[in-house]
């Protein structure tokens, strides 16, 4: 990769170069995958990967090594989804490729339909849901989604326990044909 | 509804399966990162590389074989042993020369400090610097604790090590993902040395053993031509570091040359050492010494020892698997009689022995022959890994891939 020329520090600069370069092409597709399943399609979830991609050239010093690296991303991809503002969207050269790229290469998303498990997820709190679709859709351990989200593995453990058991009620209600309103308010005030 | 359930019914709705994933196609979009990057700020906070150059030992053996100490682990390449007294020829021809400038014409001047040992292979490389004296009052014995036994190193301060890669093989090590990666590793100073900028790590240290008092590991990273140098010492001081980087002198092709220790072989003998190391190596069935590749590098004898009779011991170990599954008695036999006596019969091996334990290690699987398992593991398998034969190009079983 090519940076502005003249800058100072051309050594630092390339290996700098090079983790970024390592990071993306380590990470970029489980990072799309976690854009893809949460963002409204894939124009959204290509603006969620240049800004977290960005954000870690940035932040460079601060991207942990190794798997660590993956859970950091995510941590930043959440961040990133929960403060994007859609009418802002990203300008730059990534954002755009990655969106010519995602409409040829994936269909449009489907909604997907059957179980009724996603309405029961939609119809959990913000922190439930993405504890069990971090470890169910990501496929991280408790303790990895714990540091993702920023809370003690012991902490996630237990959510994610709450978690289960709140998904099985949801579900359970859905499919006897009634999912209480009131139960998602409830969820969200806390 | 159990958990287990749940867990199924949650995966099966995940809307954005991993295949899907798998198979997009990002090459061009991370073309487009580079891109954008421009347009970024500068690291914030950055005073240098913004990782450690990441330290990777090739294969355990030939860190037995140096007795090299783990912690070091980018000891690709260590030889023990001091100058000789034998002069090379002064003239070198072209080719040579050439030779020579594939390498990194660097050395280092201090007063007392010679070459001792110099090891290559593709895109990357090693020198180690020693001086005969004491350089400093404060040289003393450390140990080192490696997975065949504890080495006892008396001149760490003593010794400076260069190390080398070209671009693919620092982006390989920096983006290797099992690298020995040090946390809180930086390399926060920066000084002008041999016409650029060098970065220090004055906290080099990957183990406590470098850590007493007055004596810190500490390493400069830089780039010229193409290639990524890193110069580890271990010293009282960062003034005492920057004393030993201040003697780096950038030379002609023939001083550097000349300074080679006679038992360096030049990159344009190195076809003649092979084919002279093979002398007095009994051969197994079908081995076709021409597969010995001619790396043209220059590089330490023990190295090029390395290559001959390790090419050597694999052949002969694919002979012993081959014979073994055949059940052929005395192929088996055979195998296992020449490399248990390898070490005291094959001069190259002899002539090693007296530097490293290379020989010996071949010996050690040698002697797990009879029941084929070494450490619980098959023995052929050990010895792949040991020895790197099919990387070397000596694949163990038929169809086993070289390179």
């Amino acid at each position: 990769m090519k940076r502005n020329p003249g800058e100072a520090d051309a050594l630092g600069h390339e290996l700098a170069d090079a983790r970024i370069s390592g990071l993306y092409r380590d990470h970029a597709p489980e990072i799309l995958g976690y854009a893809l399943r949460r963002s409204g399609g894939t124009d959204d979830a290509a603006d969620v990967v240049a800004e977290t991609f960005l954000i870690a050239w940035r932040r460079l010093d601060e991207v942990p090594l190794v798997e660590e690296a993956r859970l950091w991303l995510y941590g930043r991809a959440r961040r990133v989804l929960a403060n994007r503002d859609r009418s802002a969207r990203r300008r730059d050269r990534l954002a755009e490729r990655l969106r010519n790229e995602l409409r040829q290469q994936l269909p449009a998303q489907q909604a997907q339909e059957g179980s009724g498990l996603l309405e029961a997820l939609d119809a959990l709190g913000e922190a439930d849901r993405e504890l069990l679709m971090l470890i169910g859709w990501e496929e991280l351990t408790p303790r990895q989604a714990a540091r993702v989200l920023g809370v003690s593995p012991l902490a996630a453990r237990s959510r994610l326990h709450r978690a289960r058991r709140r998904l099985r009620a949801r579900l359970a209600e859905k499919r006897a044909g009634n999912l209480p309103n009131t139960e998602i308010e409830v969820e969200e005030a806390r | 509804m159990r958990t287990e359930k749940i867990e199924l019914e949650l995966s099966a709705a995940n809307p954005v399966a991993k295949p899907a994933l798998a198979a997009l196609d990002l090459a061009a979009s991370e073309a487009a990162l580079a891109e954008a990057l421009i347009a970024e700020p500068a690291l914030a906070g950055e005073t240098g590389a913004p990782g450690r150059v990441p330290r990777r030992p090739r294969s355990s053996l030939l860190l037995i074989a140096t007795g090299a100490t783990v912690a070091v682990a980018v000891a690709i390449f260590f030889l023990a042993g001091g100058r000789s007294t034998h002069s090379p020829a002064p003239a070198y021809g072209a080719e040579l020369v050439r030779f020579a400038e594939s390498s990194p014409l660097l050395l280092l001047e201090g007063p007392g400090w010679r070459v001792r040992s110099i090891g290559q292979e593709h895109g990357q490389g090693r020198m180690e610097f020693g001086v005969a004296s004491p350089a400093t009052p404060e040289a003393h014995t450390y140990k080192t604790h490696t997975e065949h036994g504890v080495a006892l190193h008396r001149d760490g301060l003593r010794r400076v090590e260069l190390f080398w890669w070209d671009r693919g093989g620092i982006l390989k090590l920096l983006l290797h993902p099992r690298v020995d990666r040090v946390p809180g590793r930086r390399f926060t100073i920066a000084m002008p040395a041999l016409g650029t900028k060098v970065h220090i790590d004055t906290r080099a240290e990957s183990s406590p053993i470098y850590g007493g008092p007055g004596h810190h590991q500490m390493e400069a990273i830089w780039k010229e031509d193409g290639r990524v140098l890193l110069l580890n010492a271990s010293v009282p001081s960062l003034a005492a570091f920057r004393e030993r980087l201040g003697w780096l002198r950038r030379v002609d092709a023939q001083t550097w040359l000349d300074a080679m220790p006679a038992k360096v072989v030049k990159a344009a003998d190195y076809g003649a050492a092979v084919r002279e190391m093979l002398q007095g190596i009994p051969l197994p069935p079908g081995f076709d010494p021409a597969k010995i590749p001619d790396l043209g590098l220059t590089t330490d004898r023990y190295q090029v020892g390395a290559a001959v009779g390790g090419a050597v011991a694999c052949a002969w170990f694919r002979h012993w698997g081959k014979a073994r599954a055949s059940q052929d008695v005395a192929a088996t036999k055979e195998a296992e009689h020449v490399l248990l006596e390898s070490k005291s019969q094959w001069p190259i091996f002899r002539e090693m022995s007296k530097e490293g334990a290379y020989p010996a290690t071949v010996v050690e699987y040698a002697k797990a022959m009879p029941s084929g398992r070494r450490y619980g593991r098959p023995l052929l398998s050990a010895v792949d890994e040991g020895l790197g034969c099919t990387g070397d190009g000596f694949p163990l079983r038929p169809g086993g891939k070289a390179g």
